[in-house]
C-alpha cells in the first residue's frame, strides 16, 4: 500500500535539492579541477597579488617621504616583542614546573579515575 | 482497495498539510528572529589561558568530574581553523563530553598569526609550539605523560612531533581525518599545480596567506554546498535545534584563519608538490621525520564522506606508523560532522572515550 501512495511534494522537493546539490558539487568540482580552470584562477590571483605588491611599493615610498614607519618596521618591532613574549613563556613554564601547580587556582580532583563498564554508546564504533 | 487507500491517505495528507502550514508560519516568525538575533556563542566551557604567544594558545579546561584520569589529554586544532569546533555549545561540546567523562582537558588552539609571524614554518609548530604545550601541561598537572587528540592538519603536526620527539612525545595519540597521501586530494593538487602556481611569489607578496584565500579553497571543494545549505536552512527555520547547529557550524566554517606564509610555502612544496611523507623524504628543520619512529599507541579515525581529506588520502597512515598498538576506524560522516554535531555525539565521542579511557590510568 505504501508504495502506491503518491510521493509527498515537500519530501520530493527535499530529495530533489539533495540530488541537485550532489550533482552541482560533482560538476563544479570537476570543472574547477580542470587544468585550464585552475590556470585561469591562478592568473586572476596572480594579478591580484601583483596589484597588491604595486600598491605596497607605492605606500612604502609615500611613508618614507613623510618619515613614517613602514609595515616592515612595525613587523620587526612586533617580532622583537614576540621574542620577549616567548622568553617570558619559557620562564613561566620553568617556574611552573618548580612551583605548586595548585597556584593556578583550578580545582584539583584526584587523578584516580578508572574507566566504567562499556556502555552501548561507548561501543558505537570498535577499531578494526 | 484503491478507494480504501484514498480514505486511509486522506487524514494523513490533511495532517501533513497542517504540519507544513504550521511550519510555514513558524518559518516566517523565526526567519525574522534569525536575522535579528546575534550569532551563537561558542567555546564557552570554563577555561584558563595558559599560553598566549602570537598565534599560539594553550587552554586548560576546568574539570567537571570529582575524580579524573591520571594522564591529561590535549586537543590539537589545525592551524587553518579555530578550536571551538571542539567546544560548540553545552550538550554539543566534545570538550564538555571529555570533562564529564573524567578527563583533564587542555587544548592547543590558534589565533590569526601576526604580520611578523609570516616566517613561522612547520618546524615552529612541531619543535616549539607542541613540545612547549606538552611541557606546560606536564608542569601544571605534575604528570610526565600527555595524551593527544588531534584534528586534520593538527593531526599531521602531532604525528610529526611524535615522530621527532622520541619519549618526549605523546603517550597515546588519536588523529581524526589526517591527510598523508596528498596525491589523493585532487582539487588541491590541481589548484597548486607547480607548473603555474607560484607559491614563492604569493608568500613573498602577502606575508601571511589571507583567511579568504583559505576559506575560498575549502568552499570550492563543494561549490553548491552554501546555496543548498541556505535553502535547507530556510526549509527548516521552524526547527530551533537545526537552526542552532547550522549557525554554529556555518560560523565555524567561515571563521578560517590566515596561515603563516612560510608554513603555507612548506606545506605546498613538501606535501602538495613532493608528497614527501609518502616518498619518505619528509624532514623538519633538516631532521628526518619518519612515522615509523612513532611508538605511542595510535588510533586513526577517518570519515566515510570526507570531502576535504578523502579516506584514500589518509588510509596509508596506519601502515606507516611504527606503533605496535595501532588501529583505524572509518566512521560515517563528513570532515566536520565526524567531530561535531549529532553524529559525533553518537559515534566518535564514545569511541574516543573508550579507546582513551583505559590508556589514561
Amino acid at each position: 500500500m505504501t508504495s502506491e501512495r503518491p510521493a509527498d511534494f515537500i519530501d520530493a522537493y527535499r530529495e530533489m535539492l539533495g540530488n541537485w546539490e550532489r550533482m552541482a558539487n560533482d560538476l563544479g568540482a570537476t570543472f574547477l579541477q580542470q587544468k585550464e580552470t585552475a590556470r585561469a584562477m591562478n592568473s586572476l590571483n596572480s594579478a591580484k597579488v601583483a596589484m597588491q605588491a604595486q600598491m605596497r611599493d607605492g605606500m612604502l615610498k609615500a611613508l618614507d617621504a613623510i618619515q613614517m614607519p613602514s609595515k616592515a618596521d612595525i613587523e620587526n618591532l612586533g617580532a622583537r616583542i614576540g621574542s620577549v613574549e616567548a622568553a617570558l613563556a619559557r620562564i613561566e613554564t620553568l617556574l611552573g614546573s618548580y612551583g605548586n601547580p595548585a597556584a593556578t587556582g583550578s580545582p584539583k580532583p584526584p587523578r584516580t579515575r578508572r574507566p566504567g563498564p562499556a556502555s552501548p554508546s561507548r561501543s558505537a564504533g570498535k577499531p578494526k | 482497495m484503491s478507494g480504501g487507500a484514498t480514505t486511509e491517505n486522506g487524514p494523513d495528507r490533511l495532517a501533513a498539510a497542517r504540519r507544513e502550514f504550521e511550519r510555514a508560519m513558524l518559518r516566517n516568525i523565526k526567519g525574522a528572529e534569525y536575522f535579528a538575533s546575534p550569532a551563537p556563542v561558542a567555546g564557552v566551557s570554563p577555561k584558563e589561558v595558559l599560553i598566549s604567544r602570537g598565534t599560539f594558545r594553550l587552554y586548560h579546561y576546568r574539570p567537571l568530574a570529582d575524580e579524573i584520569y591520571r594522564i591529561p589529554v590535549t586537543l590539537v586544532m589545525a592551524p587553518t581553523n579555530r578550536g571551538y569546533i571542539f567546544d560548540m555549545t553545552p550538550g554539543q561540546s566534545f570538550v564538555e563530553y571529555l570533562l564529564r567523562a573524567g578527563y583533564d582537558v587542555f587544548m592547543v588552539d590558534w589565533d590569526a598569526p601576526r604580520p611578523e609571524e609570516k616566517s613561522l614554518g612547520m618546524a615552529d609548530y612541531i619543535l616549539d609550539f607542541l613540545p612547549g604545550a606538552a611541557a606546560r601541561v606536564r608542569a601544571v598537572t605534575g604528570e610526565p605523560e600527555v595524551n593527544v587528540v588531534a584534528y586534520c592538519a593538527g593531526g599531521l603536526l602531532s604525528l610529526l612531533w611524535a615522530a621527532t620527539a622520541g619519549d618526549a612525545g605523546p603517550a597515546n595519540l588519536i588523529t581524526f581525518t589526517t591527510p598523508v597521501d596528498f596525491r589523493h586530494m585532487p582539487q588541491f593538487q590541481a589548484w597548486s599545480d607547480r607548473s603555474f602556481f607560484d607559491v614563492d611569489r604569493l608568500v613573498d607578496t602577502v606575508g601571511n596567506v589571507p583567511s579568504d584565500f583559505i576559506f575560498a579553497g575549502f568552499e570550492m571543494l563543494r561549490p553548491a554546498h552554501r546555496i543548498a545549505g541556505n535553502i535547507r536552512l530556510y526549509d527548516k527555520l521552524w526547527d530551533d535545534e537545526f537552526v542552532k547547529a547550522h549557525r554554529m557550524l556555518d560560523r565555524w566554517g567561515t571563521d578560517a584563519l590566515p596561515l603563516p606564509g612560510e608554513y603555507f610555502r612548506e606545506m605546498t612544496k613538501k606535501l602538495m608538490w613532493n608528497n614527501a611523507l609518502m616518498a619518505g623524504t619528509m624532514d623538519i628543520a633538516g631532521r628526518p621525520a619518519d612515522f615509523g619512529a612513532i611508538r605511542a599507541p595510535y588510533l586513526h579515525v577517518t570519515a566515510q564522506h570526507d570531502h576535504i581529506v578523502p579516506p584514500s588520502a589518509s588510509a596509508p597512515l596506519i601502515e606507516m606508523v611504527g606503533s605496535k598498538e595501532k588501529s583505524q576506524v572509518e566512521l560515517k560522516g563528513g570532515h566536520v560532522s565526524l567531530i561535531a554535531g549529532a553524529n559525533a555525539v553518537r559515534r566518535m565521542w564514545p569511541l574516543a572515550d573508550e579507546w582513551l579511557g583505559e590508556k589514561s590510568l
